[in-house]
């Protein structure tokens, strides 16, 4: 069969057909020739890539599992843990996203809701004066460790790269009565600090300590980077 | 309205009003219920979004200071912005500035002359003077874009910051992908044999994560040892380095950047047309109107509504590239490929916290205003339609 054959008024004629075609075979191999590279790629040996490109498999070079074997016998461990932490963390959230979004999206087409914007904001509120609170070491709000970082929820925040690692986490304890928890401030007590609680006042002095682990050096000056910084070339 | 009520509205009338006797029996389970049902999900917002924004709204006014037995933000007001703007970090952020060459008055005074008609033509248009105080706004903003982009661009000596790539980024790449991905959607609407094999390899790249892509385009744009050296062979550039060039690499950053969200313009823009009502197609077949002209009057204007909210979407999501520019060049050479996330994030790698913090808030910012009056001019056009 002709596949540029006319069969309806509706289809393209001929010429219009073969263009059609090239423009999609043109982008199809715009699509799948970087895919066969890297899939090739990965049946190379270092000193393969190295000499030059090598297009077909038992053609142009020897095929080997060694890179395949590298991942999956002798990094064994190191290769499984990031999968197995991407099936967590992608079912996880995903789990959590649906539940939390549609219980809210259901509420919120089922009932109507008048929001209670000062209650939000008091908490929103109450959550930045927490923050601001801590960062100005206002006396009165025991501060065990403070985590820093944008999002930071988990117990640890991990911080630079390479060998500077520097850990914190963050719990605000109430003044008084879990005041306590010094050492043992277990991440269960995050924001456990109430906007309008007694915590400000009745409390012991302000303690103030980051758990610094790992070494952990001034931070490099601005502009000055790893990579050779500057700035680059005058584009153009 | 209660739940009894919009329950007994689904139902039969007699169910509604035994539910309707329940519920007020039950008034205070009701409030349980639905606050059983809400408020998972504003915590969730209220501690993972709203919280960190609020707080980095104070990180980005202060200065970590790394001390003795710890660290602690010292309050410096908007010394981190002045820095951006006007201060040190000014030729990273903006750019370095200089006299625009004859090319970029040329560039500066169209561009100047299309907002000035534009305004005048609202002006004659009769629009009410809030609306043309919004619009002089807008105009002025768009104006001092347009400055700096030429300044930066179109300059002898001028180079890009990091917010002038972003918006480089965000509109070649933006409008690359837009046009083909309608293209090509186009091309497979039209009844081919074999397009169900097109469609399956067209989406192919957005299955594949950045990073993954990022090295891809690495090995690609290796002119020496690249599945492509014969190419750049053939064309004598054999010894270039795409990488090594400001504009080369931010060429390569851009095509990763396509070859990636095509797919996604183009999957949506396909059931867009492929869900337009044919019986006007036809009736423009019949009544003897072009391909170009059905396309143009029927089609285009039966999917812009779903054009406009794509775009939108990707609009939002290229501003926040970070993926490609950090593995294929990682911000490289120098700062030439820096996306403003990239910069936050090595500013946050080097605890400069405070710093970093500024930038994300004027990308928010940036995006916010980008998007705004994205929706607005659009949707003017729309109502004008």
């Amino acid at each position: 069969m002709n596949p540029l054959r006319r069969r309806s008024v509706k289809d393209l004629p001929p010429a219009g057909k073969l263009a059609a075609y090239l423009i999609l075979v043109g982008w199809a191999l715009v699509v799948l020739f970087p895919l066969y590279w890297l899939v090739i790629t990965s049946f190379k040996l270092p000193i393969q890539v190295n000499s030059g490109p090598f297009y077909l498999p038992f053609v142009d070079f020897h095929p080997s599992l060694d890179a395949w074997r590298y991942i999956f016998v002798d990094l064994r461990d190191d290769t499984i843990r990031p999968y197995v932490n991407t099936v967590v963390v992608a079912l996880s959230s995903s789990v959590l996203a649906l539940l939390l979004g549609s219980a809210g999206a259901y509420a919120l087409i089922r009932f109507p809701y008048k929001p209670r914007l000062g209650i939000i904001g008091l908490l929103a509120g109450g959550l930045v004066l927490v923050a601001v609170a801590v960062a100005l070491g206002v006396p009165g709000i025991a501060v065990e460790e403070v985590s820093v970082g944008v999002g930071a929820f988990g117990p640890r925040v991990w911080l630079g790269g390479g060998r500077h690692r520097f850990v914190g986490w963050l719990v605000v304890g109430r003044g008084g009565g879990a005041g306590g928890a010094h050492h043992g401030g277990e991440p269960g007590e995050l924001f456990a600090w109430q906007p309008g609680g007694g915590g400000v006042g009745d409390a012991e002095p302000v303690d103030r300590q980051a758990a610094v682990c790992g070494d952990v050096d001034s931070p490099r000056r601005r502009g000055s980077r790893d990579d050779g910084g500057g700035y680059g070339a005058p584009a153009g | 309205m209660d739940a009894g009520l919009s329950r007994g509205r689904v139902s039969s009338p007699a169910v509604g009003e035994q539910a309707r006797t329940r519920s007020q029996a039950s008034l205070g389970a009701s409030f349980a219920v639905r606050a059983a049902f809400i408020w998972p999900a504003l915590l969730a917002i209220l501690f993972v979004s709203i919280y960190p924004l609020l707080v980095s709204l104070y990180i980005s006014l202060s200065r970590l200071k790394l001390m003795r037995g710890g660290f602690e933000f010292r309050f410096i007001g908007l010394d981190n912005f002045r820095d951006l703007l006007s201060g040190d970090e000014r030729a990273h952020f903006l750019g370095v500035t200089r006299p625009p060459s004859p090319l970029g008055w040329l560039v500066l005074g169209a561009g100047l002359g299309l907002l000035g008609w534009g305004l005048y033509r609202a002006w004659r248009g009769g629009v009410p003077a809030a609306g043309m105080a919004a619009r002089l706004l807008g105009a002025a903003a768009a104006a001092g874009v347009l400055w700096l982009l030429v300044r930066t661009l179109l300059a002898d000596g001028g180079r890009p910051g990091t917010a002038v790539v972003t918006l480089v980024y965000v509109l070649v790449g933006v409008s690359a992908q837009f046009l083909l991905g309608l293209g090509l959607a186009y091309l497979l609407t039209q009844g081919l044999p074999g397009q169900r094999f097109f469609r399956v390899v067209f989406l192919l790249p957005l299955t594949i994560t950045p990073v993954g892509v990022a090295y891809m385009f690495r090995m690609l744009t290796d002119t020496g040892k690249g599945p492509l050296h014969p190419l750049w062979a053939a064309v004598g550039l054999s010894d270039f380095s795409w990488v090594n060039d400001p504009w080369g690499a931010r060429v390569a950053v851009m095509v990763g950047d396509i070859w990636q969200w095509t797919p996604f313009m183009f999957i949506i823009l396909l059931a867009a047309l492929e869900g337009q009502d044919q019986d006007t197609v036809e009736a423009g077949m019949v009544d003897g109107a072009s391909r170009w002209q059905i396309f143009r009057h029927i089609s285009l204007p039966a999917i812009l509504p779903v054009c406009t909210t794509v775009i939108l979407i990707r609009l939002i999501e290229a501003f926040k590239i970070i993926d490609l520019p950090n593995v294929l060049t990682n911000g490289g050479p120098g700062t030439a490929t820096e996306s403003l996330s990239l910069q936050a994030y090595i500013r946050w790698r080097t605890l400069d916290l405070g710093q970093s913090a500024a930038v994300a808030y004027s990308l928010l910012f940036i995006v916010t205003v980008v998007a705004l009056s994205y929706v607005n001019l659009v949707r003017r056009r729309l109502t004008e339609a």
